[in-house]
């Protein structure tokens, strides 16, 4: 990649860019939020459930980028979050950098039923590393709904160096840690 | 506007895209007058109605606002290039959702935004990646039992392994086990391996395992994927990955392969021993054109393939069956695509192919269905066409949709295609019988000239399966001497007694009984069997000139010769040596070529002809009026003798449009000093009316069907005109 993590990453940039006139009129935060990680991860679920309280076991994968918008305050303050529904990484399909720019949080999401979505997201999380620096990211190790048949321990998911604190077990199923998870990473952003 | 500007606007308005030039910062003015769907979203977007004349595009869309950074570093380079930036969804105010690309280009140092509406592409595309992502999800589950099944036995082998137990006891209990497994020393020597090994690598005979360290090989190959594999293995640790491996045949597989280290407690850690157990994986290891083979979608044009063709043909039979109407079927093949194949390569084929498929998607509804069967095959069912007198319309849609140029870098073919048509359940009660019958439709096109459509007959069946018969026949039948000249006598009414009559060929085949030539010209011109039946025409001809000429009967034989032999024979010389051997005059020989003979090389046929009229051998035009020859070609034309077409004179003389074509050809051949002879009088009316327009010759059964030779022998023995 050759744009700078600093110069593009958070909200500075933006807002310096002179052709989004209505970001600087508008006393609202815009943070942009990446999902990212392995196909059938449940990227799609979790926004759906977020955005729109919404839940089908239909799998209906996503090609290309999807962006919600969910408006929320936190602190007392209004904050636009723009979350960009990334197409998974599968052997066809390898995540785009291009979409990572600006981002100012990540949701990285793995699948607790399969291992191979862990793999996944070791690469996935190296290369939001190599492209972002250091920003808020968090752990989503989804479908906590089907426990019984999980494949492995959150010791596995130690390599990832994603903190517990940041670490959520979630279900866009039951609604479990959804809205949760969320908040935090609304908090990291704006404390960021 | 200039015509080109508003052209181009419209062209691209047409094919759904919106183009911007970019100004500066957010700032794009329109190239194009928008297409609907991108202004009903950009309005929702912003809020707003009407046409503004900027537009601030990063603003209403978030994910162009992204895109711009990438598009303006191309726009600041000098050079022309483009940039793509992946599908996004947008959702529109009743909630559908819009598929949609951007492309940055630098044209002409123009700095140019297009938006793309990939919707309509987009269940194709869709159905590809989720049925792949689909079956992706079942073979990771399958490869978590087998990981479960290989972790299971690891750990009973394992327990097994100790230094003190002997491996001949465990070698008796893993024989049967479905896992190959291997147990080998550190340095790879083999202990121990059952069945299932010996079956995945193809082994012939078992001393091969011996020979090869396994252990190595695996290493080797597992590294490709797995570069830390060594270190793993050299620490003691136990391993396990998923990788390509090659049998003994050099057969790829892929395997799921779990190596643990036995070590020795008592002597340091010491690896003692791997235990090695491996699983044939192949099957669950799935490639795109695998995937797209199970979705049915054809990988070069998109469109569903053969097998779904046959699923969906079915199934609309099926329906059909039960609530009743018709189905049509069109199969539509490419006009010598095997030239543009081999003369242009694969890929420019493949080109072609794309091409003809969106093409062929454009001009047919929606609710068509189409697809590609393979090669230059393809098909399109309509189920619901209304009438019947529908399909016509639809075949020359087809046909015109397809009958354009297609344009490579420098240089432009012509595509067109042949069309059969078979409605359900007129031509067939299945889907095999309509695909059968609209295939034999389309080779009916074919054989009438391609670039046409035919709707299924009955005829078309029998008349296949007995081409194929004739074309074999052909071969043999001047040798085996099956061919018969037939004479027509040319009758003249009044003082002229020139005496004429046209040869006709016929084929007394062994099996068919005789057969006409419309039945066989054709083919012999599509196999070249035409030059060599042409010569046997013009010397048996002569040879009878000769025998009529020994009988002191003096008469002129007209031979028809076929376009292709002017084009892969030298006729002059052949007419030459002919007149030599049988001693004819030439005066009394004459050629009948169609009009056809001059489309294709105008100017070799004209002085073709001109040489052969020097010999003193006359021309005349057959079937004229028929073609594509207009009256004022006529005189360019080195003809001696006008044939007016049956077609005309049988409508004689009660059709107006027949009586006015006839009238004004007779008229201008007599301005031009060309004869004209009226061929197929059937009765007194047709020959008084012709006569009237004094009509210079007469042939047809109201005179005399055509004869044997020895028939024409004693009929004009019977009038007997001797030579003076
Ligand atoms: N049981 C259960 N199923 C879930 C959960 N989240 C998602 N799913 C199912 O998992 C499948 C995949 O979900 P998606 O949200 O489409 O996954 P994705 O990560 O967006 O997939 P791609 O767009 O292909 O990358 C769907 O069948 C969902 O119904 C969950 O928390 N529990
Ligand atoms: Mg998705």
């Amino acid at each position: 990649m050759t744009w700078s993590p600093f110069q593009v990453s958070g909200n500075a940039e933006h807002e310096s860019r002179s052709f989004i006139p209505n970001k600087r009129l508008l006393p609202m935060m815009n943070k942009k939020i990446c999902m990212v990680g392995a196909f059938a991860v449940g990227k799609t679920s979790l926004v759906k459930r977020y955005v729109e309280s919404l839940f089908s076991e239909k799998y209906h994968t996503t090609i290309g980028v999807k962006i919600d918008k969910k408006n929320l305050t936190y602190q007392n303050k209004d904050v636009q979050l723009m979350i960009w529904d990334i197409e998974g990484v599968d052997i066809f399909t390898d995540l785009k950098p291009s979409y990572l720019r600006g981002a100012s949080g990540i949701l990285l999401v793995i699948d607790g039923t399969r291992s191979k979505s862990l793999e996944t997201a070791k690469q996935v999380k190296q290369l939001v590393d190599d492209n972002l620096g250091k920003i808020p990211t968090l752990l989503l190790i989804n479908k906590s709904d089907l426990r019984e048949s999980w494949q492995f321990s959150e010791d596995d998911t130690k390599s990832l160096a994603i903190s517990e604190n940041n670490t959520f077990i979630t279900s866009a199923k039951t609604d479990q840690n959804v809205e949760r998870a969320f908040e935090r990473i609304t908090h990291l952003m704006v404390e960021d | 506007m200039t015509f080109e500007t508003s052209m181009l606007s419209v062209i691209l308005k047409q094919l759904e895209i919106a183009a911007f030039q970019w100004n500066k910062d957010d700032d794009f003015t329109p190239i194009n007058e928008l297409p609907d769907w991108f202004s009903g979203l950009y309005n929702k977007r912003m809020a707003r109605s009407g046409v503004p004349t900027n537009f601030h595009l990063a603003n209403a869309f978030p994910f162009i606002e992204n895109f711009l950074y990438d598009a303006e570093k191309l726009w600041s380079q000098s050079t022309d290039g483009q940039l793509h930036s992946g599908l996004w969804t947008e959702i529109t105010a009743n909630d559908v959702e819009f598929y949609i690309e951007a492309v940055a280009i630098n044209a002409l140092q123009t700095p140019v935004l297009l938006f793309t509406n990939e919707t309509t592409n987009f269940d194709v595309r869709h159905k590809v990646f989720q049925t792949a992502r689909n079956l992706a999800l079942q073979n990771e589950q399958l490869e978590n039992v087998v990981q479960l099944h290989q972790r299971k036995l690891q750990q009973q082998l394992e327990s097994f392994c100790q230094p003190q137990v002997s491996l001949t006891e465990l070698s008796d209990n893993i024989q049967e086990e479905s896992s190959a497994v291997l147990i080998c020393r550190q340095d790879g020597a083999v202990e121990l391996y059952n069945r299932a090994l010996v079956d995945i690598y193809s082994l012939n005979d078992e001393g091969e395992l011996e020979r090869q360290s396994l252990l190595e090989k695996w290493v080797k190959e597992a590294e490709r994927i797995y570069p830390e594999i060594h270190r793993v293995l050299a620490v003691g640790k136990h391993w396990e990955g998923e990788f390509e491996t090659s049998d003994n045949g050099e057969t790829k597989k892929w395997i799921r392969l779990m190596i643990a280290p036995i070590v020795n407690e008592d002597q340091n850690e010491k690896i003692i021993h791997y235990i090695c157990i491996a699983n044939d994986i192949s099957e669950s290891r799935i490639s795109l054109e695998e995937v797209e083979r199970l979705t049915q979608i054809d990988p070069t044009t998109r469109l569903p393939n053969r097998r779904n063709f046959w699923s969906y043909l079915s199934t609309q039979i099926d329906q059909k069956k039960l609530q009743g109407g018709n189905l049509a079927l069109f199969y539509v093949d490419l006009d010598h695509f095997k030239q543009i194949n081999d003369g242009l390569g694969p890929e420019q084929a493949d080109f072609v192919l794309n091409t003809v498929a969106s093409r062929l998607k454009r001009c047919l509804k929606t609710q068509d269905y189409v697809a590609h069967l393979g090669a230059d095959e393809f098909a399109v069912v309509a189920t619901d066409y209304g009438k019947s007198n529908a399909l016509p319309d639809m075949a020359q849609r087809i046909i015109e949709g397809i009958y354009r140029d297609v344009s490579f870098n420098e240089l432009t073919i012509n595509v067109s295609a042949s069309v059969g048509i078979a409605v359900y359940p007129r031509d067939g009660a299945n889907a095999r019988q309509i695909v059968k019958s609209a295939d034999f439709a389309m080779y009916h096109a074919k054989e009438m000239g391609r670039n046409q459509f035919q709707l299924f007959g009955p005829g078309d069946i029998r008349d296949t399966v007995s081409k194929l018969h004739i074309e074999q026949g052909l071969k043999n039948a001047i040798e085996k001497r099956e061919f018969e000249l037939l004479y027509q006598p040319q009758i003249c009414i009044g003082q002229k007694s020139i005496h004429r009559a046209e040869a006709l060929i016929r084929w007394n085949h062994p099996e068919h009984g005789l057969i006409a030539p419309a039945s066989f010209i054709s083919i012999a011109e599509d196999s070249g069997l035409i030059i060599d039946i042409g010569r046997w025409v013009i010397e048996t001809a002569c040879e009878e000139l000769q025998r009529l000429a020994s009988k002191n009967i003096n008469v002129k034989i007209s031979v028809n010769v076929s376009p292709k032999q002017f084009k892969y024979s030298n006729l002059a010389d052949d007419i030459i040596k002919n007149l030599k051997a049988y001693k004819v005059e030439p005066s009394q020989l004459e050629l009948e070529v169609t009009e056809s003979a001059f489309m294709d090389n105008m100017d070799s046929v004209v002085e073709q002809l001109e040489t052969i009229r020097k010999l003193g051998v006359s021309i005349s035009l057959d079937d004229f009026g028929t073609g594509y020859s207009s009256l004022s070609y006529l005189k360019n034309l080195p003809v001696d003798q006008l044939k007016i077409d049956r077609s005309f004179i049988i409508e004689l003389p009660d059709n107006r449009n027949s009586k006015t074509i006839v009238e004004s050809l007779i008229k201008l051949a007599h301005e031009l000093s060309i004869e004209v002879i009226a061929e197929g009088i059937e009765n007194q009316r047709q020959l008084e009316y012709l006569k009237a327009l004094n009509c210079d010759y007469f042939q047809g059964y109201f005179f005399h069907a055509p004869l044997s030779a020895s028939e024409l022998l004693t009929a004009y023995e019977s009038v007997s005109i001797k030579k003076s």
